[in-house]
């Protein structure tokens, strides 16, 4: 049986709010409270999640229409989140001013998909970005910026 | 009065005029290339005013608001692509006349309408502000939480097609809030032993992966990067005639205050007011069979409606602490970063911030008024940056973000998160804008709730015997089962 989208989402959000209803049966409560307590809020959110889910998984569908990606649209996220990833993991290790560059580079032959660009401006745009906001950030406004984990 | 003019001077001062010059350029910048957005600008300089006075700060974000919003109608006008959801309707007309060869009159009607909105309507916000912030001081935590109810109630059910998606969307917004500590009694809630969410979600971290980073990625994946060629004549010229004007000004007045009301109400902002002050203006008009094939009415309608949002979006955000749009939202999460906080008092405690915010919309108003009539032949220069390096800045724009706002790269991961969160829940069809009112809205709208049963001796039942609390329940309920009961009046009417 084919499901649809909507009711597959909608039993998703449906398990989700069951889970932050029973979750929320844990926090811990302090004594002689003369109102709800902080369970209340935590409660609302979950049943109204799961109620809504089972709405939307009840309610009637409406016709499918044409897909969020296609295969293509699938893989170019993937190597986005691959990437987004990736300079998190530098910012962390190797710092702003060395992951920075790098990720800016990456990334501008990533978004231009595969169409033919400037190397050498593509360079000199991602060292001299990275630079300038360094120094903008560190320097001008003295806020600081990763100095990694590795340095 | 003496407050505005402070205000005023302050912003005249040489650093501050050129930070305001240089951000509304970036504003316009950013509403002119679609898939950007002033709201996007905002999000990205917000962490760079954390380092900044913050009347400093605050001149730099209005700036490029106010540009953003104004800068809209470029590509719409040029290519028939909205820069921003705030200048749909202006593709109608605007994209016909200019393709008809009027490029030149088309782009200076947008550019007086968004002139005409912002600073009458921020005038209007001027005044009315401080009288809703003094009557809002009468209230108590049971109005304030109805208030709050309602506001995110009217935002969710609006939801198109289900509401049910609405509703996820909020009640996912306040179960975001609802982590880290509680309001009232600190108990700890899905922080799961970890330390860096015992502080709670950080709203920069949220914004700038909800719109930001799913806007960059979504965008890649869709290979929606392509943009159209420009074609338009030589741009040079004012282009507007009087009459432009003077056969408009009923169309002009009645999209004012379409806008003005719309950008009041909570959550709603510049992209429904366009649609609905367009389709009035086309609605009441004699010629309306000219609406769609470049009718100046229909730009007046557009652009004069979106920009007059900006100022009935400020009155709730001064006087409630409650936001009319996405970016309010983010002002408003500027203030708090910065210390001060928002509500019935911020005028009363923080006057300088207060009319400082007026008579910094005002101002840029006319910076981008000025900016965009001698600079009007490079609009379409603006439409040939390419995407990929432009996406690349912002990208990085985001982290820094990210992570300047909490100072660790755990908020950058919770960023990350809430991008991934973002495209699920676009892949679902759950509409964002209940999420974020509700996430900025949760925790007071607890406090209030917890306070007004421990205040009261009728518990829960005070909420409906007060009768302001009682106004907003009602309205909140109306907003919910309007949708289901119009049909039914509708029916009995034919009858």
């Amino acid at each position: 049986m084919k499901v649809n989208k909507d009711r597959a989402a909608g039993i998703v959000f449906a398990i989700l709010g069951l889970a932050i209803v029973l979750i929320a049966g844990g926090i811990v409560i302090p004594e002689n409270l003369s109102e709800p307590g902080p369970r209340l809020f935590p409660y609302i959110s979950g049943g109204g999640i799961f109620l809504c889910g089972l709405g939307m998984a009840l309610t009637k569908q409406q016709d499918e229409s044409s897909p969020y990606l296609d295969r293509q649209g699938v893989i170019r996220l993937l190597k986005a989140a691959g990437l987004m990833v990736l300079y998190y993991m530098g910012l962390d290790y190797l710092g702003f001013l060395i992951a920075t560059p790098l990720f800016m580079f990456a990334a501008i032959i990533l978004l231009s998909g595969g169409k033919k660009i400037n190397i050498i401006f593509s360079i000199v745009l991602s060292l001299a970005t990275s630079f300038l906001l360094y120094f903008l950030f560190k320097q001008a406004f003295m806020i600081f910026l990763p100095a990694g984990k590795l340095f | 009065m003496t407050l505005y003019f402070d205000a005023l001077m302050t912003l005249m001062q040489p650093s501050y005029f050129l930070v305001m010059f240089v951000c509304c350029i970036v504003g316009i910048i950013f509403g002119a290339v679609p898939g950007l957005s002033g709201g996007l600008g905002v999000s990205l300089l917000l962490p760079l005013t954390f380092g900044m006075e913050p009347t400093l700060g605050f001149a730099m974000l209005i700036g490029v608001w106010v540009g953003g919003i104004s800068g809209g109608f470029i590509s719409a006008t040029l290519i028939g692509i909205p820069g921003a959801p705030s200048s749909i309707a202006t593709c109608f007309d605007a994209y016909p006349m200019s393709q008809k060869g009027d490029t030149v009159r088309a782009l200076g009607i947008g550019i007086l309408a968004s002139f005409f909105g912002t600073s009458i309507s921020i005038l209007v916000a001027t005044f009315l502000s401080p009288v809703i912030a003094d009557l809002a001081m009468k209230l108590g935590p049971w109005e304030y939480f109805s208030l709050c109810f309602c506001a995110i109630t009217l935002v969710a059910a609006l939801a198109k097609g289900n509401i049910f998606k609405g509703f996820i969307g909020a009640f996912i917004g306040l179960f975001l809030a609802g982590v880290g500590v509680a309001p009232l009694d600190g108990a700890y809630r899905f922080t799961f032993g970890n330390i860096y969410l015992c502080g709670g979600l950080d709203m920069v971290a949220l914004m700038l992966g909800l719109y930001a980073i799913k806007q960059v990625i979504g965008d890649y994946a869709k290979g929606q990067q392509e943009m159209p060629e420009v074609k338009t004549g030589k741009i040079s010229g004012f282009g507007v005639k009087i009459t432009d004007i003077t056969q408009n000004i009923g169309v002009i007045v009645k999209s004012f205050l379409v806008g003005l009301w719309i950008g009041f109400l909570p959550g709603m902002g510049s992209g429904l007011s366009n649609m609905l002050a367009y389709a009035q203006a086309k609605s009441g008009a004699k010629d309306s069979q000219e609406y769609g094939k470049g009718h100046p009415g229909g730009i007046w309608a557009s652009e004069t409606s979106n920009n007059a949002s900006v100022g009935g979006a400020i009155i709730p955000m001064i006087a409630l602490g409650i936001p009319g749009d996405a970016v309010t939202a983010l002002l408003l999460s500027g203030l708090m970063i910065h210390g001060l906080q928002p509500g019935p008092l911020l005028i009363a405690n923080n006057p300088g911030i207060a009319y400082l915010i007026f008579a910094g919309v005002m101002l840029a108003a006319f910076i981008v008024l000025l900016q965009q009539f001698v600079c009007m032949r490079w609009f379409p220069l603006l439409l040939k940056i390419p995407y990929h390096y432009l996406y690349g800045v912002i990208l990085v724009m985001c982290f820094i973000g990210a992570y300047t706002s909490t100072n660790t790269t755990f908020n950058v991961a919770a960023m990350l998160v809430f991008a991934g969160a973002g495209i699920l829940l676009d892949v679902a069809k759950i509409p964002t804008s209940p999420l974020v009112l509700a996430f900025i809205l949760g925790p007071k709208l607890e406090e209030y709730y917890r306070k007004g049963i421990s205040y009261s001796n009728n518990g829960a039942l005070s909420f409906v015997t007060r009768p302001v609390s009682l106004v907003f329940l009602l309205i909140a309920a109306g907003s919910v089962m309007w949708p289901y009961i119009k049909p039914f009046l509708f029916k009995k009417k034919q009858v």
